[in-house]
């Protein structure tokens, strides 16, 4: 009787996201599937609203990286109010929107590899999970769970006095920002919040270079599982400066493919319809965006840390740069497809953004008042930056009452959507094909491919007591074989 | 920090986290709860709230004598209510998001801490982007101020062990 093994939601993958994996009688898989309810209803949403609410309202989207959202649509409506595209803020305007996005970049990545990587590190992923979670962690690695603490307070508070608040910040606004980073805000972050030099930002970067080391060091011990698993050749997508610099805040479009040949080259974000479309398919409620000139089969991509030191041809900070050498040597210049190494490519993110911070708060020209700039008013903005996950697409047109027409957005996750059905399939058919039995660490190995993405579903609704996993077994008719929750 | 110091604390320090997503239906429970507290400006109570809860929210829960934790549920229940929180070392199920009773025993593990806390749930309906509190909820949130008023203008631990047995 063939099999059907559904994995719902993910564990530690926000929102809901589900695995299917159809096997026949012989336990052979025939199809793997991950399909994921993306939230669309925010398009609708803001249509008729002003358009200067967008930055705010866009937060509501999603409680997992909010920030992303609210620089994105600043972005976009800098255009609309004719500040430019991307270079026409104040020193100071652009100088705090960068603080808080490397402080938001910094405090993602950090949650990733502390809270859900690391147990898989420290542990295996075969592990008992019931020891296999940040508890674990504490439990038997106290240091490591304290410094992870710590670095995302760090990019907290940093995000808190750049956009006003924690959450629902104001702080970006179209043409500029609406504070500058006062002396004593600034002296904290260089010398220690609350006093405290852990919360200092040399303490930030060398705890960075600490996660660096720890992931090396399991890579030393595991190069196998780290270089094979989950890894297949794609094209990759992100932001670099016109230079070829890692930029996450903005930049040109580039796209390489998996040897390296540039099949998008350095285009201007406002024209990225001419170069990207969505593809709908039936079974899927999330779509599959793909470079048009490569068409829906061969021009999906990947996007994110990966893909991001795949397309740039250098970082602008030393430390960073230093082991994005590293990074880069280690697949003899050509991009790295190995979906494991999602984890390297973030954490050399994590030290470049904690080196960005440090020469943002050295900058005086974040105590400066000059903090907004106007222009010609436009009818269409687009608005894009590598959030933590990957490019981040925000378009609106406005009319002229002001009020939002149009609002089209590609999320990160999103960008990643095939990728990671092709992780998921190259578990399901190196780990599971064949298998008489499913075990819990077959499973986790599937979570552990999409986690490497670290996807974000933005449901950013929780309500209490509504987050199991469960795992059905149904067979060829829809009739439920067997089924656990945990 | 967000957390709002109100005046300084008499004999307990105690910490109200409302917990959801203000745009979201009755998902803005938690917080609704929260900005009610906030404004009363109870003695010695601080607040705080977010989307979710997070590793860092041990640290700052590792600072109170008493913390309760107020959110939406989709539980029937009556009203609201209040129950005694333990810390549990078992899975976390979502990437980016910790529930409360990982945060209490986060707290324990690395700060040596552990707070009395609560939960304060509210039952909620409707969870739709850009649509306001139901009639429903509402009443709810009112029976959760009403618990809050009880707790909070005298609190004690008696007091808080009292209404988690009525409620």
């Amino acid at each position: 009787m063939a099999k059907k093994i559904v994995i719902e939601p993910v564990t530690r993958v926000e929102g809901h996201g589900k695995v299917t994996i159809r096997m026949d009688d012989d336990n052979r898989i025939t199809q793997s599937r991950l399909h994921i309810v993306e939230f669309r209803g925010f398009e609708r949403f803001v249509q008729g609203r002003p358009y200067w609410e967008a930055p705010v309202l866009v937060q509501r989207l999603c409680g997992i990286c909010p920030v992303s959202h609210h620089l994105a649509a600043a972005k976009a409506l800098d255009v609309i109010v004719g500040a430019g595209t991307g270079n026409g803020l104040t020193p100071t305007g652009e100088k705090m929107r960068r603080l808080m996005h490397y402080g938001q970049i910094f405090q993602s990545h950090v949650l990733h590899f502390f809270h859900l990587v690391s147990p898989d590190l420290l542990f295996g992923i075969d592990a008992d999970p019931a020891i296999r979670n940040v508890i674990g962690v504490a439990l038997k690695h106290k240091d490591l769970a304290v410094q992870g603490v710590l670095m995302r307070k760090y990019g907290q508070e940093i995000i808190e006095a750049t956009a006003g608040k924690k959450i629902h910040g104001t702080g970006a606004i179209p043409g500029g920002i609406n504070k500058n980073l006062s002396i004593e805000e600034r002296d904290a972050f260089i010398k220690g919040i609350d006093g405290n030099p852990q919360l200092s930002i040399a303490q930030m970067i060398d705890w960075s270079e600490a996660a660096l080391a720890l992931f090396k060091d399991y890579h030393a011990k595991h190069k196998d599982l780290i270089d094979s698993y989950a890894a297949f050749d794609s094209n990759h997508v992100s932001l670099v400066t016109p230079d070829g610099a890692l930029d996450l805040y903005h930049g040109v479009l580039r796209g390489v493919d998996a040897h390296g040949k540039k099949i998008l080259n350095d285009v201007d974000t406002q024209d990225y319809l001419d170069h990207v479309a969505e593809e709908v398919r039936s079974w899927s409620y999330m779509k599959f965006p793909y470079l048009t000139s490569l068409g829906p089969k061969k021009g999906w991509y990947r996007v994110g840390p990966l893909a991001r030191l795949n397309t740039c041809d250098y970082i602008a900070t030393p430390r960073a740069q230093k082991h994005f050498e590293e990074f880069r040597a280690y697949t003899g210049g050509k991009p790295n497809n190995m979906t494991m190494h999602y984890h390297w490519a973030r954490l050399i993110e994590t030290l470049h953004a904690a080196e960005m911070m440090e020469l943002l708060l050295n900058d005086p020209d974040l105590q400066k008042d000059d903090l907004v700039v106007t222009g010609t008013r436009q009818q269409q903005g687009v608005g894009l930056l590598e959030a933590p996950r990957g490019t981040l697409f925000h378009h609106y047109a406005v009319n002229e009452n002001d009020q939002i027409t149009m609002c089209n957005l590609i999320v990160s996750t999103t960008n990643n959507n095939q990728p990671m059905n092709e992780a998921v399939n190259w578990v399901a058919l190196n780990t599971i094909d064949g298998k008489a039995e499913v075990t819990e660490a077959m499973l986790n190995g599937v979570e552990v491919a999409i986690r490497a993405y670290d996807p974000c579903l933005s449901c950013a609704t929780h309500a209490m007591g509504n987050m199991p996993l469960e795992i059905t077994l149904v067979d060829s008719r829809g009739d439920v074989i067997d089924s656990k929750r945990k | 920090m967000t957390v709002k110091e109100n005046s300084p604390a008499p004999e307990y320090s105690i910490l109200l986290y409302g917990i959801g997503n203000p745009a979201r239906g009755d998902d803005a429970l938690g917080t609704g709860l929260e900005r009610y507290v906030a404004h009363q400006r109870f003695p010695g109570v601080d607040t705080e709230c977010n989307y979710q809860l997070n590793v860092e929210d041990a640290l700052t829960i590792s600072r109170y004598d008493i913390v309760v934790f107020a959110d939406a549920t989709h539980s029937d229940i009556e009203g609201a209510r209040l129950s005694r929180l333990q810390p549990s070392a078992g899975l976390s199920f979502t990437t980016h998001a910790m529930a409360p009773s990982h945060v209490l025993s986060l707290c324990r593990e690395l700060y040596r801490r552990s707070p009395a806390a609560y939960v304060l749930e509210m039952q909620g309906w409707e969870w739709e982007l850009g649509s306001d509190l139901t009639p429903r909820a509402r009443e709810n949130l009112a029976a959760a101020c009403r618990i809050c008023d009880r707790l909070f203008r005298d609190p004690s631990p008696q007091t808080f062990a009292q209404l988690a047995q009525l409620s």
